[in-house]
């Protein structure tokens, strides 16, 4: 079921703040009555607007999605939580969800969305030829939308590019003191080493991540932005982060003093994930959320969801933004990235015995 | 208060009581059905490596942000009410507004203020001094310090109501005997006013404990956060569950404890003067000046400026009146069903005040402050969907599940225990010979609740809404998943912004949310609750 438009739903939702100010003292009961009142002018769901559930941020997704309103006139409601949440309420609604479009910004989610059947399939030769095969679910369930690269950064003057090789000669001696990571709670550096177990096995990676630890210059950080500006400022030499962090600063202060180092270039190649969507399995409105989906991977658009973030299309050949262009290309890790999220759990456990907080 | 069936009121108080705690608690048991089993060696992993650090971590930070608040919340409350100065009216209003900052913001707000590109240590470095020995915010000294700050103008507020009634002519007394200063203010102020101190610094623990965001910011491993990365991380819902439960099970033991050793309200004896201020001289105003400005410049100069620095020039062309709209209603919403439960809970606590049922109840209506926010809201979300589907094709129509009964009900959870204890003191100052009167007088009961009860309460009860609504207009986890569809509030605002590291973004919707958060305070601090 489907609430009214919120404009519409606020005159109502005073009365009944105010009904359930003055029940709420006595029982359930009291309560339900007021849910009765807010829901009364539920709309039928095949002619209310598109659901999309959404981890990908308004500020990222709005621009787009207002887009395809005004090119189809296909009206489209949002809901933003995390990832998490929002698989918990989709598992949780079952077939009664208003939902139609899942929408990530980590395979790992994605992955584990359709683990739990609550992706369908879609097959579409549009999104087959757009999408490459390892950024998207063999059985159709999802599909990448932006590449995410998490490379090595270095300080530019302060670091020679020649002395950087791979991810895991970060743990060499030569970076004790100099090395600058963020958090092990997030799911990109999760993701990260879910990819190096597969590549490695646990013992190396493990191996890895102490060295990695040994070599940190500070505490990790909690976010991309500020481990960026803390190499600019001399308090690390490199780092590792998602290269659209660094395509904001750049746009700020094209004089922002560091750059991306691709690494692994001779094997695995540079560690890329994807912000995907999947056609929700319970949607009652499967080919609308298709067409979406099929609309989001077209040239256009590709172009553009990924130039507002400074991100990478997903298919090959489309222009770049140019701060992302002078960054040259690089050779990506063509594995599966479903491993992101079938290695998530053993990645964490791995980067916590590290001592990697 | 003449009563001529009092089993009858007995039962139906129980009845009431116990129901409005069932709503307040019953999702909570609906983490014991969260699907799945924890695969092996999860456990095992967290007994050998995660839970001790994050116990440890706890424990430090509980002790140091509880003697932090208490020391800085009392010596605030003690200043302002006891004393004259310059400024003391503008410092009495400052010294309660870093509660309008959400922890995570007033967190971020250090983070990137003290971080090595800014200009503090900048200055430090180009000042010669070595760059490894400026202070490291991102440290269990630095948590203290955040949580300290967004905390202890719980203790500050609730302190300085109790003091403004009581405590200050026994203090008089104690001097006249010749008690030094400090001697009447330990062994005399301390423990008359100690339902209001002790009160409030059990509110800060609880508070402590649940932390999520600030401590994410400042990459302390606590409970809270084991909770979410078992849930997120590790992939387990249900051993995110197990680990809530277990905490939960640790708060209630430690509450039996408390009230083991009479952590209970101390019956008040309500001064009617207001207290005798001593202006101060010169130089010590000087002195108290400078004392009040180390919390107001850290916790509120500080992070007012930062979030200033991040404004975008153009920031005003988008301004987020839907999510005002959205915090207010939603807050509002909860402040007022707070303040209700509250009174009823306390006023038949009153009636009774033996009854082991109703303190038993009113206890478990405050124990959802225990749980993470995050797993809490996922609860309530499957106790809504069950009592729906048990409803069937009726209980589709309710939209309990989606419309706003389900997160007042989520923010009930997280805060009744503010409305309660706001609520019971409040009561407190309602003295029972004042509604004999009245009954001797011939008034029917109704009347005088309506006639006396209220008006004396007013304060009090204002008091304990506004409280309620300030923080939860500030709660993230819970408002996020269970707001109704097209509903935003300004803290969701800043966080889907801050997600993305998109501060500039985030730091509108943020001024807005202390500037929300400013009027109930200065609310607060004019009336004379």
């Amino acid at each position: 079921m489907r609430l009214m438009s919120p404009a519409s739903l606020r005159p109502l939702a005073l009365a009944v703040a105010v009904a359930f100010a003055l029940t709420a003292c006595s029982s359930p009961d009291d309560g339900a009555t007021t849910g009765t009142a807010a829901s009364s002018a539920t709309a039928s769901p095949a002619e209310g607007p598109l659901v999309v559930y959404s981890e990908r941020k308004p500020p990222l997704l709005d621009p787009i999605l207002a887009a395809y309103t005004a090119e189809t006139g296909v009206q489209i409601e949002t809901r933003v939580d995390s990832a998490d949440a929002l698989i918990e309420r989709l598992a949780a609604e079952g077939a009664t969800t208003p939902a139609d479009l899942l929408i990530t910004v980590d395979a790992g989610n994605l992955y584990q969305a359709a683990e739990r059947n609550l992706l369908a399939q879609t097959r579409s030769p549009t999104l087959e030829a757009s999408v490459p095969a390892n950024l998207r679910d063999a059985q159709g369930r999802w599909f990448g939308l932006s590449e995410r690269a998490r490379t090595i950064m270095f300080a530019e003057g302060r670091v020679d590019p020649a002395t950087l090789s791979t991810y895991e000669a970060l743990a060499e001696p030569q970076w004790k003191g100099k090395l600058c990571l963020r958090s092990s709670a997030k799911v990109y550096n999760q993701s990260l080493v879910a990819t190096m177990i597969e590549r490695l096995g646990a013992d190396a990676t493990r191996e890895v991540l102490k060295g990695w630890v040994a070599n940190l210059a500070a505490p990790p950080f909690a976010d991309d932005t500020l481990l960026l500006k803390a190499i600019a400022a001399g308090q690390c030499e490199v780092g590792i982060t998602n290269t659209y962090y660094l395509g904001r600063l750049k746009a700020e202060d094209p004089a922002f003093g560091v750059r991306p180092f691709w690494p692994n270039q001779a094997d695995a190649g540079v560690h890329v994930n994807i912000s995907g969507a999947g056609v929700v399995a319970a949607s009652d409105r499967p080919e609308q959320a298709r067409a979406l989906l099929e609309w989001l991977a077209s040239d256009a658009v590709q172009a553009k969801f990924a130039a507002l973030n400074y991100e990478y299309p997903v298919k090959p050949g489309m222009t770049l933004d140019p701060i992302v262009a002078a960054w040259g290309e690089f050779k990506a890790d063509p594995v599966d990235i479903a491993v992101a999220g079938r290695r998530q759990a053993e990645a964490v456990m791995l980067m916590n015995e590290a001592g990697w907080r | 208060m003449a009563l001529t069936r009092p089993g009858i009121a007995l039962w139906s108080t129980r009845g009431a009581v116990l129901g409005a705690a069932l709503l307040l608690c019953a999702p909570l048991l609906f983490l014991a059905t969260a699907p799945g089993d924890v695969a092996p060696g999860l456990w095992a992993h967290l007994r050998a490596v995660m839970l001790p650090r994050a116990v440890v971590q706890t424990l430090l930070l509980m002790a140091g942000v509880g003697a932090f608040s208490l020391v800085v919340g009392v010596g605030a409350a003690w200043l302002v009410v006891r004393h004259e100065f310059f400024g003391r009216r503008i410092v009495e209003v400052l010294l309660a507004l870093p509660m309008a900052f959400p922890a995570y913001v007033l967190a971020y707000a250090f983070v990137a203020g003290l971080s090595f590109d800014a200009p503090l240590a900048t200055a430090w470095r180009e000042a010669g001094l070595p760059a490894s020995a400026f202070p490291e915010i991102r440290s269990i000294g630095g948590a203290i310090l955040v949580l300290g700050l967004a905390l202890y103008p719980y203790v500050y507020l609730m302190m300085r109501a109790r003091l403004l009634r009581e405590g200050s002519a026994a203090f008089d007394a104690a001097r006249l005997l010749g008690a030094s200063r400090l001697r009447a203010f330990v062994r005399v102020v301390l423990p008359a006013t100690r339902p209001a101190w002790l009160g409030a610094l059990g509110l800060v623990l609880f508070e402590t404990l649940a932390d999520f965001g600030a401590m994410q910011m400042l990459g302390r491993d606590t409970l809270t956060t084991l909770v979410i990365q078992a849930w997120k991380g590790l992939q387990s819902l249900v051993l995110a569950a197990q680990l809530s439960l277990a905490m939960l099970g640790a708060v209630l033991l430690a509450l039996l404890v408390a009230h083991a050793f009479g952590a209970t309200d101390a019956p008040p004896s309500p001064e009617l003067r207001a207290p005798r201020r001593r202006r101060l001289p010169t130089p010590a105003a000087a002195f108290a000046l400078c004392l009040a400005a180390l919390p107001i410049g850290l916790g509120v100069v500080f992070p007012l400026l930062q979030l200033l620095r991040w404004l975008p020039a153009d920031a005003g062309a988008v301004m987020p009146w839907d999510a005002l709209r959205g915090t207010v209603m939603i807050a509002g919403a909860t402040a007022l069903a707070a303040v209700a439960i509250g009174l009823a809970v306390a006023a038949a606590r009153r009636r009774f005040p033996a009854d082991r049922w109703l303190a038993g109840a009113a206890g478990a209506a405050g124990l959802g402050y225990a749980v993470p926010g995050a797993v809490m809201a996922i609860a309530v979300f499957w106790c809504l969907l069950a009592v729906e589907r048990a409803l069937g094709p009726l209980g589709e129509g309710l939209g309990l599940s989606t419309g706003l009964f389900a997160v007042v009900l989520a923010l009930l959870m997280r805060f009744q225990r503010v409305g309660l204890s706001a609520a019971a003191s409040a009561l407190a100052t309602l003295r029972p010979t004042l509604m004999q009167s009245a009954a001797l007088l011939g008034a029917t009961p109704a009347a005088r609740w309506w006639r006396i009860g209220l008006p004396v309460l007013r304060p009090g009860l204002l008091a304990a809404a506004l409280l309620v609504f300030v923080e939860a207009m500030k709660e993230l986890p819970a408002t996020l998943m269970l707001r109704p569809f097209g509903w935003d509030t300004l803290a969701v605002r800043v966080y889907t912004a801050t997600a993305e590291g998109l501060w500039a973004q985030a730091a509108l919707p943020a001024l807005m949310l202390v500037a929300v958060g400013l009027l109930p305070l200065l609310l607060l601090l004019r009336g004379r609750a």
